[in-house]
C-alpha cells in the first residue's frame, strides 16, 4: 500500500528497516517494504547503509580480553570461596568468627606476597595471638584441601603466582575500591 | 597404578557440562567448575562491558564484580532463564548504574558542556582493538565511538544483537522488556548510527 504522502511513507519504512533486515517483519509487511524499496532509491540506500553497518558492527566482537583478567577474576572468586567456607565452618563458635574473620583477611594478605603488601609483617602477628585456635586447624579450615588440591586449580595458583612475582607492587583491584590493601 | 576415583572422573566431565550444570556443581563449592564458567564468559562480559563503557580499566573492575556476585548469588540461580541471560543481566545492571553514576558526576561538576548523553572519557583505548578488526581504522574507530554515544537503552540492545548477536529473545531476558520494545529500540539504535556514519558507507555503494 502506498500513500500520497511519500515522504511520511519512507518514514514509516524507515522505521522498520532493520526488521526487515532481520526477518522479523510478518509476510504481508515484508511484502510491503520490499515493493516499496524497488521503487525508492532513498529508502534502498538507507537500506544498504543499515547493512553495511551491521557487518561492520560484527566485526567489532572480537575483543582481545587479556588472559590474566580471567586469572586474577578466578583467584577473587577462590578468595571469596575460601572466606565464605571458614566462615561458615566457624558458625558453630561464634566467638571465633569475628577473630577468624580477621584473620582470613590477613592469611589472604600473607598468600599474595610480601611484594604486594610491605605491612604483611606487623598484619600476620595478631594471627600468633588466635591461642584459642589450633592454628593448624585453622589454616585447614581456610585452605580445605578440595580447594587447593585440584590439579587444576593447582595450576593456576602456580600460573598467578608467577603473575604476581613479575608484577609486583600489583595491588588486586576490587570493584569501588582501585587499590585494596587491608 | 593410579586409580581414578569418582571425583576425578566428575572433573574430567566438567568441561562437556552445561553452562548452567557447571554452576550448579559449584554450589558445593566445586571451583573448578566455576573456573570454567569464568574460562567461557570472560571475554564475552568483558566485550560487553567496554563496549557498553568505552573504558578498559572500568570494564575491568565490573567484569570481576560481575562474576563475584555470580558466585555469591550462585544459589540464587533459577533455571527460568539461561545461564547466559543471568551473567549478561548481571553485567548490564553494573554497567548501568557506572554509567548514570558517571553521568551524575558529569552534571554536577563544574564547567560547560555541549552533549548530554557523553560522558566524560578517558583517551579510547584504542589497545584492545585489533588492527586488522576493521579494514578502515577511522571508520572503525568513528564507529565505536558513535555505538558509545548512542542513548543508553539504544546501545545496549545494538551491542547484545548487532555486536554480539543474540537473538531478539535473549535480549529481551536480558534487558527485561518484551521482544518488541527490543525491536524497535534496536530500530532506532541503528538508524542513529546509520545516519551518523552513512558518509563512510557512501563510499561502498
Ligand atoms: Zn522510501
Amino acid at each position: 500500500m502506498r500513500t500520497r504522502d511519500e515522504q511520511g511513507y519512507c518514514g514509516l519504512v524507515s522505521e522498520v528497516l532493520s526488521s526487515y533486515l532481520d526477518h522479523s517483519l510478518s509476510a504481508s509487511l515484508e511484502r510491503d517494504v520490499a515493493t516499496h524499496l524497488e521503487e525508492c532509491v532513498s529508502c534502498r540506500h538507507r537500506l544498504e547503509g543499515i547493512s553495511f553497518l551491521l557487518t561492520d558492527l560484527k566485526k567489532l566482537n572480537v575483543i582481545d580480553a587479556p588472559q590474566e583478567l580471567s586469572w586474577s577474576i578466578k583467584r577473587a572468586v577462590h578468595r571469596e570461596a575460601r572466606k565464605e567456607q571458614a566462615i561458615s565452618l566457624l558458625k558453630p563458635f561464634p566467638f571465633l568468627a569475628s577473630a577468624a574473620a580477621a584473620a582470613i583477611i590477613l592469611v589472604m594478605v600473607g598468600f599474595q606476597g610480601a611484594a604486594v603488601s610491605p605491612s604483611v609483617g606487623e598484619t600476620t602477628a595478631p594471627l600468633e595471638t588466635l591461642s584459642a585456635v589450633d592454628q593448624g586447624q585453622l589454616q585447614r579450615y581456610i585452605l580445605p584441601p578440595q580447594i587447593g588440591g585440584f590439579q587444576g586449580a593447582g595450576l593456576y595458583d602456580d600460573q598467578v603466582a608467577m603473575l604476581d612475582s613479575t608484577r609486583s607492587n600489583a595491588p588486586i583491584r576490587l570493584p569501588g575500591a582501585r587499590a585494596v590493601s587491608f | 597404578m593410579p586409580v581414578l576415583t569418582k571425583q576425578d572422573l566428575e572433573q574430567a566431565e566438567l568441561p562437556l557440562m552445561s553452562d548452567e550444570a557447571l554452576l550448579s556443581s559449584s554450589l558445593d563449592g566445586n571451583l573448578v567448575a566455576f573456573d570454567l564458567l569464568v574460562d567461557r564468559y570472560y571475554d564475552r562480559i568483558y566485550g560487553y562491558l567496554y563496549r557498553f563503557l568505552k573504558d578498559s580499566d572500568m570494564a575491568e573492575d565490573l567484569l570481576q564484580e560481575t562474576f563475584l556476585r555470580v558466585w555469591k548469588k550462585r544459589g540464587e540461580f533459577r533455571n527460568i532463564a539461561s545461564f547466559s541471560t543471568w551473567i549478561y543481566t548481571i553485567a548490564g545492571n553494573l554497567a548501568r548504574s557506572e554509567w548514570r553514576r558517571r553521568k551524575r558526576w558529569r552534571m554536577l561538576r563544574i564547567g560547560p558542556s555541549n552533549n548530554d548523553d557523553e560522558p566524560d572519557y578517558d583517551l579510547p583505548d584504542e589497545s584492545a582493538i585489533p588492527d586488522q578488526v576493521v579494514e578502515n581504522r577511522l571508520a572503525a574507530a568513528e564507529l565505536i565511538d558513535e555505538v558509545a554515544k548512542l542513548p543508553e537503552r539504544y546501545r545496549q540492545v545494538v551491542i547484545l544483537r548487532d555486536i554480539q548477536e543474540m537473538s531478539y529473545e535473549e535480549i529481551a531476558g536480558i534487558v527485561q522488556i518484551p521482544v518488541g520494545t527490543v525491536k524497535s529500540r534496536l530500530n532506532r539504535g541503528r538508524l542513529i548510527l546509520q545516519e551518523k556514519l552513512g558518509k563512510w558507507y557512501e563510499n561502498e555503494r
